[in-house]
């Protein structure tokens, strides 16, 4: 009898122990996911990472810091021989203000890319470079994305193209680049695992990997470690830089191009599918939406000239159906080859058009002879028009013309207040930017005014640029807003 | 001279001196209680106290006769003492010892000794009188049942040493007296008849008797050899002797440490043994012989057993070995010494496995018990929360040896082991089930499915209680004394041992109580079942305040649910054990057959609190019932194998039943015998040595820095915290020890370091190391299960972007950050001096003047000097070098009050086993 209830018993409680289901799996961390490209700054400490920064005996660069806040800034320039100490500036910059910091202050040995450290934001972070024959400058980023796309390669004759990769990490990092052609993926010998030490970078002459390529696309993929990548293009006459960007399905450029340069927009589709893209061009008579649409195919990097669309200048933005890249290029007319097919129609209407505002020129009465440049100059759009922004690095180039470029590209007016960050206290001013206009903000130099930077807050969001010009060439720099 | 010291016949001692030949002047009792001077007042002899203040008082006696109680020397005993003493002119003549049961039977004719002062005579062990050593001859020591000794040399030794046992009295004796020259002979011819009292020679008297002869008459160079020897020599014998089934580690034990608290008069009398002697130790070893005497007889003894246990040749091994499992056999003791040596040999050579909640014991034992006792956790960022009693237990029995720790893990586990199976053994004894079958259950018990469980889930505490439970068990269910004494003792001893096991795994105090509360009910009309409960209840009462000051203070709720208690079993180790127990239960005899399912009832009951997280059911409720699922496999397995030697109970169907039941059975010790090939008593292989080690090696003091370490839940050393669903915590460099092991409630430094490590997640920072410097955080390391782990993925994702934190390479095999920050340090000056850990405290370079943050969470007991909080740290001053926190009296109290009762308890049970 005791053995049945013993069994009895025994098969009970086993049986309910059975029944006991495992506790559900832990889930996966809500955090550690490779970043997403933001463009904007925030309220928090950050670190800006500036790839493409030469200081030497030809050349000079300045590290173009601003902030809404009171923060101490931190430029560390790492040296390439891990034996020696890197150059390292400390800053004070009263909030909201402005400050450039030349590069050779710090250390002038040629290539030095920085990063620049904040203990408090929004601040943001702009670099210009000049030498008597080359102007260039990049909006440095602050987030480090696993994948980068880097569009509008070109290693067609007259052009040399480098790819620099800067790691500012201790770890050294391992990365794959692939490069997309007119003729579709191009496997990169030799880039199928590039180490780039920790605190180091690397400078790769693409022209050679690559030569004679129309159109080029590249991604970088970090296997291990990170790094920030941008590309260097050379004309004849100038210098442009830009750094890697994410993939959007919107890019804003509120400047393309400036007297004696010719836009071109570079679209690079690197899924799987096909992208149908539209562009919006913003004129000073009122914006032209669907000027063009066309479908970009997957790995066929395309280049359009913008100028066969309408008249510069004007502003630009892409819409696309897939996150796409997207790049303004502006060169003098005749610098970059031609891949688009223009129907013959077209042709004849833009011939058309271009005589008729020939004669229209050559009917007016004395026209003061317009500023022409010529040069090289290379901007990734802004992904998201925001209604602050914070633009460093004002009138910094000796014997340039900086100017500010905010496109409002809503169908309402805006009204932006523009206040001069520095040294003398200029008032704010406040102008109204009508739907689907832009504006373009002529800007003194740093000597006249003390003011290297600039805040722009907007009624509604709005997206910002900036041109610096000169003799020494021409650069466009993609404005940073505040999140 | 009669010494009355052993209360034994002490009349016809006295009777059958007064029968002498040659006649005695006067007869003395010495000694003895007040029935010895009854009964010498009734023979109408003297008595006195002690012996001493007679001989200083002068006798006219030339010689002096001691007998010891309880001997019968012959008529001529005496006269035959007397004429060899004057013919040889010696100064000690001793008699022929001869067995008073066996009058045949030699005891022995003087003897010799080895170094250590054992006696030595040659004989075999029931050796016959066949006149063969009647010959007057020179010998290292007589026994001291019968000695003529002169009164004059009497006088200048003083006398036999009283406070030691009689064969090393009379070795002591023999020895003061050679070393003044004295010749010390044998006189066969002088016969008495005496109890067989060698078997007391190894007893700790004894032995601690001989250590102080050694130490009162050799030379200094002598004793610096041969004290270290006699130690080592003890222990081999102490070893040795488990191989026959004696435990002689206590006595081994007492005996020196009788000797460490006699010290001072040992020194005493070893000057005055000394003073005037006439020859050196040479003359001493001239009746030594070479090595150790208790050595060669244990090794002769064992190989005795051996050869005897070896099947011989005119009979089937089949059938020796079927004898071999029908009955209580050196051999399978022997193995099962011998399995839980491999099983066990990796913890010898590298301490227990750093993995999981396994971590080293403390580098101090006693900083162990100090901080047990009212002082710091030193856990995370440290705590007032109370320590668990396991690093009490362990630090005091770490302490004890030599305060060696991989001595004290290597004895708990292997001791757990072999006090497991041996208390399996006696714990069905007591339903009959033989030693073989019983030997088998044990090691089911301490290696099968459900204790290799709980040594995966590294918890040491429950894996080293494991040993301790089925004697718990056994206490309560073995026949209940007659004497109250002896009931008291009992239930003490019941006491200590659940208490032990409390301490180390407080929840197994429930075990033995609950195991046989069922019993009981199974048994409902059996009165000794009811009692076995209630006796184990009654001890289990008694032990609880050991458990304190933890007790008083901790969360128990926090203690019993933390963590998820959920035990994925094997589907086919289950179904074996269920087959065992079904047809235990079907075919075995009655009371087998309860045993049986007694054992099934727990393991089910085990299995169900295993496996019950639903009902929020913790960690260590889990790894509790894990044990509990191990005692009840083990009271299948022993019935089954009992069963099948049961021919005439269980025959025909049965016995067919009874052979699948042993088949599941082998098959589980099959199952069990695995833990052979790590031998790391299943514990999981070493994981965070080499993960933290690293430290030790990079420049500067590891101890002044902790590590960072980061990974899934559930995967890093003991407990962890979570933030963004992965785990973090923080261990001391460059290894932690097992009082880290369990982390305390989050405190204002852990609230910070939540949030600094919610800053760093967030990326609102590049330089990490920075923020975690004042953590006293150098070092990041980030643990991965496996390749595709998300969590370690997760964390290197947020850490390779600092621009302060350099990866380690250097063939590591987890990814490891060092931090450039500076003053990455636990405790620092104000001056930058950077200060070490000592302890649960810190020291360095006094500086008069200047304050020091200690980076633990802040407590106004850390000093010396004035206490002021920073932050959540603590701002104290580095005047005096070292800096601590000053033990919370009233815990201290209570742990030093459990010690007492621990002691009261000890003690009560000798003394019940002792007088009951």
């Amino acid at each position: 009898m005791r053995r049945i209830i013993a069994g009895i018993i025994v098969a009970a409680v086993g049986a309910l122990a059975l029944a006991q289901t495992e506790p559900i799996d832990v889930r996966p961390p809500d955090f550690g996911a490779p970043p997403a490209e933001t463009i904007g700054a925030t309220g928090d400490p950050s670190a800006w990472y500036c790839p493409w920064v030469v200081s030497g005996a030809l050349r000079d660069s300045t590290f173009n810091l601003a902030s809404m806040m009171d923060v101490n800034a931190t430029v560390t320039l790492p040296n390439a021989n891990p034996t020696e100490e890197p150059g390292v500036s400390e800053v004070r910059l009263r909030g909201p203000g402005a400050r450039s910091i030349d590069a050779g202050e710090i250390v002038r040995r040629g290539t030095s890319p920085g990063v620049v450290e904040f203990d408090d934001g929004p601040a943001v972070v702009t670099t210009a470079m000049w030498s008597e024959e080359i102007l260039t400058g990049d909006r440095c980023v602050a987030s480090v994305p696993k994948e980068w796309n880097l569009v509008g390669g070109i290693t067609a004759e007259g052009f040399t193209l480098e790819l620099q990769l800067f790691n500012p990490f201790a770890e050294s990092a391992k990365v794959t680049v692939e490069a997309i052609t007119e003729f579709g993926r191009s496997p990169l010998a030799g880039f199928e695992s590039v180490d780039v030490p920790g605190r180091s970078w690397l400078i790769t002459d693409l022209s050679r990997v690559i030569p004679f390529l129309d159109m080029a696309t590249f991604t970088v993929t970090s296997e291990s470690g990170i790094v920030i990548p941008s590309l260097v293009l050379n004309s004849e006459d100038d210098e442009a830089s830009w750094p890697g960007t994410g993939q959007s399905t919107i890019w804003d450029f509120p400047v393309t191009s400036l007297p004696g340069l010719e836009p071109t927009l570079v679209i690079s589709n690197t899924g799987s599918v096909g992208a149908t893209v539209a562009i919006d061009l913003f004129t000073p008579d009122g914006p032209i939406p669907d000027v063009d649409g066309r479908i970009v195919a997957p790995l066929e990097p395309l280049r359009i000239h913008l100028s066969d669309l309408a008249e510069p200048p004007f502003a630009v933005r892409v819409r696309s159906n897939a996150p796409i890249g997207a790049l303004i290029q502006a060169a003098p007319a005749g610098t970059f080859p031609r891949t688009d097919v223009i129907p013959p129609e077209e042709e004849a209407t833009i011939d058309e058009s271009t005589d008729e505002a020939t004669i229209d020129t050559s009917e007016g009465e004395e026209v003061e002879e317009p500023v022409v440049y010529s040069g090289l100059a290379a901007m990734p759009g802004n992904t998201d028009p925001l209604e602050r922004w914070l633009v460093p690095g004002l009138g910094v180039v000796p014997g340039a013309q900086t100017s500010i470029w905010i496109l409002n590209p809503s169908g309402e007016d805006a009204t932006v207040t523009v206040s001069p960050l520095g040294v003398s206290a200029v008032r704010s001013e406040k102008i109204v930017i009508p739907a689907g206009h832009y504006v373009e903000i002529p800007v003194p130099s740093l000597s006249e005014s003390g003011n290297s930077g600039m805040l722009i807050d907007a009624s509604l969001p709005v997206s910002v640029a900036v041109s610096i010009a000169g003799p020494q060439g021409v650069a466009f720099i993609g404005g940073v807003g505040v999140g | 001279m009669i010494f009355a010291r052993r209360g034994a016949d002490l009349p016809a001692t006295i009777e059958s001196i007064q029968r002498q030949v040659y006649e005695t002047q006067r007869i003395i009792v010495v000694g003895g209680d007040s029935d010895a001077r009854q009964v010498a007042s009734a023979h109408d002899v003297e008595w006195i106290a002690g012996l001493g203040a007679f001989i200083e008082s002068g006798t006219d006696a030339t010689h002096l006769w001691f007998v010891l109680d309880g001997v019968s020397p012959r008529p001529d005993a005496l006269g035959a003492l007397v004429r060899g003493q004057i013919r040889l002119d010696a100064s000690v003549a001793g008699s022929k010892i001869l067995d008073e049961e066996n009058p045949d039977r030699l005891l022995s004719v003087g003897f010799a000794t080895d170094v250590f002062e054992t006696p030595y005579t040659g004989f075999d062990e029931d050796e016959r009188d066949q006149g063969q050593y009647d010959v007057v001859r020179d010998v290292a020591a007589v026994g001291g049942q019968s000695t003529l000794i002169r009164t004059d040399l009497a006088r200048g030794l003083g006398g036999p040493d009283v406070t030691v046992a009689p064969f090393a009295a009379a070795v002591d004796f023999c020895q003061r007296a050679r070393l003044r020259g004295a010749r010390v002979i044998a006189v066969p011819s002088s016969e008495v008849l005496a109890p067989d009292d060698r078997p007391e020679l190894d007893r700790w008297r004894e032995r601690a008797g001989r250590i102080r002869a050694m130490i009162k008459v050799y030379g200094p160079l002598t004793l610096l050899w041969a004290l270290p020897m006699a130690f080592l020599s003890g222990f081999a014998q102490s070893f040795l002797s488990l191989f026959l089934g004696r435990w002689r580690f206590f006595h081994w034990l007492r005996a020196w440490l009788w000797n460490l608290v006699k010290l001072p008069n040992t020194l005493g009398e070893r000057r005055a043994a000394r003073k005037g002697r006439v020859v050196g130790d040479s003359e001493l070893f001239r009746y030594q012989i070479s090595g150790s005497v208790a050595l060669k007889s244990v090794t002769a003894e064992l190989s005795d057993r051996i050869r005897r246990r070896l099947p011989g040749e005119d009979r089937l091994s089949i059938e020796a070995v079927g004898d071999e499992l029908r009955r209580p056999s050196f051999i399978v003791g022997a193995l099962a010494l011998a399995f839980v040596f491999l099983a066990t040999r990796s913890i010898w050579s590298g301490g227990l496995p750093a993995v999981g909640f396994s971590l080293p014991f403390v580098e101090s034992g006693p900083g162990a018990i100090s901080a047990y006792a009212g002082g710091w956790n030193p856990a995370g960022l440290g705590s007032v929360e109370m320590l668990r009693p396991f690093t009490a237990l362990a630090g005091l029995i770490q302490t004890i040896l030599f305060d060696n720790r991989r001595l004290a893990e290597y004895l708990l586990t292997a001791g757990s082991w072999s006090l497991g199976i041996w208390g399996v053994v006696r714990l069905l004894r007591t339903w009959g089930v033989r030693a073989v079958a019983g030997t088998l259950a044990g090691i089911v018990y301490v290696a099968g499915p459900a204790a290799q469980a709980v040594a995966q889930e590294t918890a040491v505490g429950v894996a080293i209680a494991i040993g301790l439970i089925p004697w718990s068990m056994r206490f309560a269910l073995a026949p209940f004394p007659t004497s109250w004494v002896s009931r008291i003792g009992r239930i003490a001893a019941l006491a200590v041992i659940a208490g032990i096991s409390a301490m180390f795994a407080p929840l197994t105090l429930a075990v033995p109580v609950i195991a046989l509360l069922v019993w009981a009910l199974l048994n409902l009309t059996d009165g000794t079942a009811w009692r076995a409960f209630g006796v184990s209840l009654i001890g289990a009462i008694l032990a609880v305040p050991l458990l304190f000051p933890w007790l008083g203070v901790a969360d128990l709720y926090r203690f019993v649910t933390d963590g998820e208690a959920y035990w994925a079993f094997p589907i086919v180790t289950a179904t074996v054990v269920a087959i065992a127990a079904a047809t235990t239960l079907v075919a075995a005899p009655q009371r087998l057959a309860l045993v049986a399912g007694w054992g099934a009832i727990a393991a089910a009951a085990g299995t169900l609190l295993a496996r019950s997280a639903g009902f929020g059911a913790g960690r260590e409720i889990e790894t509790v019932s894990l044990a509990v699922v191990s005692l009840g496999i083990g009271l299948i397995v022993g019935p089954s194998f009992e069963a099948i030697t049961r021919v005439r109970e269980v025959g025909g169907w049965r016995r067919i039943v009874a052979g699948v039941s042993v088949a599941a059975a082998v098959f589980l010790v099959a199952a069990s015998t695995v833990t052979i090939l790590g031998g790391r008593a299943g514990y999981p292989g070493d994981e965070y040595r080499e993960a933290f080690t690293f430290s030790a090696a990079r420049p500067g003091d590891p101890t002044a820095s902790r590590i960072l370490v980061l990974g899934a839940p559930g995967n890093l050393p003991g407990d962890d915290r979570l933030v963004g669903g992965a785990a973090y915590r923080l261990v001391s460099a460059p290894m932690p020890e097992s009082w880290e092991t369990y982390l305390p409630s989050a405190r204002v430094g852990d609230d910070a370091l939540a949030k600094t490590l919610e800053t760093i997640i967030d990326g609102e920072t590049k330089r990490a190391g920075e923020l975690l410097a004042p953590f006293g955080v150098r070092w990041i390391v980030i643990l991965a299960e496996d390749e595709r782990d998300p969590f370690a993925d997760a964390w290197k994702t947020i850490f390779v972007g600092q621009l302060d934190l350099v990866p380690l390479g250097g063939g590591l095999d987890n990814a490891t950050f060092e931090s450039e920050a500076e003053n990455a340090v636990r405790a620092i000056s104000t001056e930058g001096s950077t200060w070490t850990r000592a302890g649960t405290g810190y020291e360095g370079t006094p500086e008069f003047g200047v304050g020091l943050e200690v980076r633990e969470n802040a407590n106004d007991r850390w000093g010396p000097g004035d206490w002021q909080q920073i932050g959540w740290a603590n701002g104290t001053t580095a005047a005096v070098g070292t800096v601590s926190f000053n033990p919370i009296e009233n815990r201290r109290a209570q742990a030093i009050a459990a010690a007492v009762w621990l002691v009261a308890l000890s003690g009560v049970a000798w003394a019940g086993r002792r007088f009951g």
